[in-house]
């Protein structure tokens, strides 16, 4: 009989009963085969390439996909991230480190990589700049340097536009 | 050359969770909290209730680690749990959906004329005034990519049944939305 050759997968394509399973799995899923039933995917793109009543239900499905595509979501923010874990777990396994490495390895947060990094980098170089200041004696020490270097007292020299030329 | 690095399964980090481990639940969190908070917003549009339950439900996680069962999935457990809180929510209000915001004007348009924000708020609005267990299961089938197995799992229900519920929902939602979109007015 044409048209009812046996489906690889036990369906006959073309049978009104594959057919209506179609039609309903797009009116359940929707257009997209990865939101259908894993096994029933087959058929029901068999049935999609064979069938136009079936392809009208894809593009109708389609449709309805694309316009509920426009719905704003929700995505937890960092601060809720950090809040929630606060909340969950003891203070005491919390410190300093699982609190960076949440924050370099979180992927719905990770935006603040660059943030934290260049944070981390100005607080670093904060502290550097303190507490390795240059003192008077450090100065003294490297104008000797460039002294014993080039033969040349720099310090005495009078600055440039002081008169004493 | 350098090795790939491997991706820790939800179980081995179910099993680090049950000693406590707090480094293997905030990568629990950030796997799953998208998912918990995205559904629950759609749910009851409201983005602190949202937060509220997607906090709940990971703080119940992490409640229940030591009783934790294999054979239950992460993702799936979850949700269930802010499906539950979200159901649990819509008893105590009066009416729902005085809580989605409000379109400025919903006159019928085409979708190119409309702002893609006015667009996004009228089909909120639309998944709103749904019947809540259609909502659920478009949330999870839809939206958060759920198998119909691991919908049906968090509703409680057969697959048939989410079958039915989705097809309830999206047809609804086709006659509501039919302006926005040249082909979902064919029959």
């Amino acid at each position: 009989m044409a048209g009812t050759e046996p489906h690889p997968r036990g369906f006959r394509l073309g049978d009104a009963t594959v057919n209506v399973r179609a039609q309903q799995i797009l009116a359940a899923y929707g257009a997209a085969p990865q939101r259908w039933p894993l096994e029933e995917r087959g058929t029901v793109l068999d049935a999609l390439i064979q069938d136009s009543t079936i392809a009208d239900a894809h593009r109708r499905e389609a449709a309805l996909d694309e316009v509920l595509a426009e719905a704003p979501s929700h995505l937890p923010s960092a601060a809720l991230i950090a809040r929630i874990r606060a909340n969950a777990v003891p203070a005491m396994r919390q410190g300093w480190r699982a609190t960076l490495s949440l924050l370099f390895s979180t992927p719905s947060v990770g935006f603040l990589r660059p943030v934290s990094a260049l944070a981390c980098a100005i607080v670093l170089g904060v502290l550097v700049g303190t507490l390795w200041a240059p003192t008077d004696d450090a100065n003294a020490m490297a104008a000797e340097f460039v002294n014993l270097a080039f033969g040349h007292d720099f310090q005495a020299e009078p600055a440039f536009g002081s008169g004493l030329e | 050359m350098k090795a790939l690095p491997t991706v820790e399964s939800d179980d081995a980090l179910m099993q680090r969770l049950k000693g406590g481990d707090g480094a293997a639940f905030g990568e629990l969190l950030g796997r799953h909290a998208g998912a918990v908070a995205g559904y629950s917003y759609r749910m009851l549009g409201n983005a602190a209730e949202a937060d509220d339950i997607a906090q709940e439900s990971f703080l119940r996680l992490w409640r229940g680690r030591e009783k934790w069962e294999p054979r239950a999935q992460v993702r799936t457990w979850l949700l269930r749990v802010a499906h539950n809180l979200c159901i649990d929510r819509f008893r105590r209000r009066e009416v729902v959906t005085s809580e989605f915001p409000e379109v400025a004007d919903r006159r019928p348009s085409p979708a190119g004329e409309l702002q893609r924000k006015q667009v996004g708020r009228i089909v909120v609005e639309a998944l709103a005034a749904l019947p809540e267990r259609q909502r659920s299961a478009i949330g999870l089938v839809y939206y958060e990519g759920l198998s119909n197995i691991e919908a049906a799992e968090v509703l409680g229900v057969s697959i048939d049944a989410l079958e039915s519920l989705l097809s309830r929902g999206r047809r609804s939602l086709r006659q509501d939305l039919s302006h926005l979109h040249p082909h979902l007015g064919e029959e």
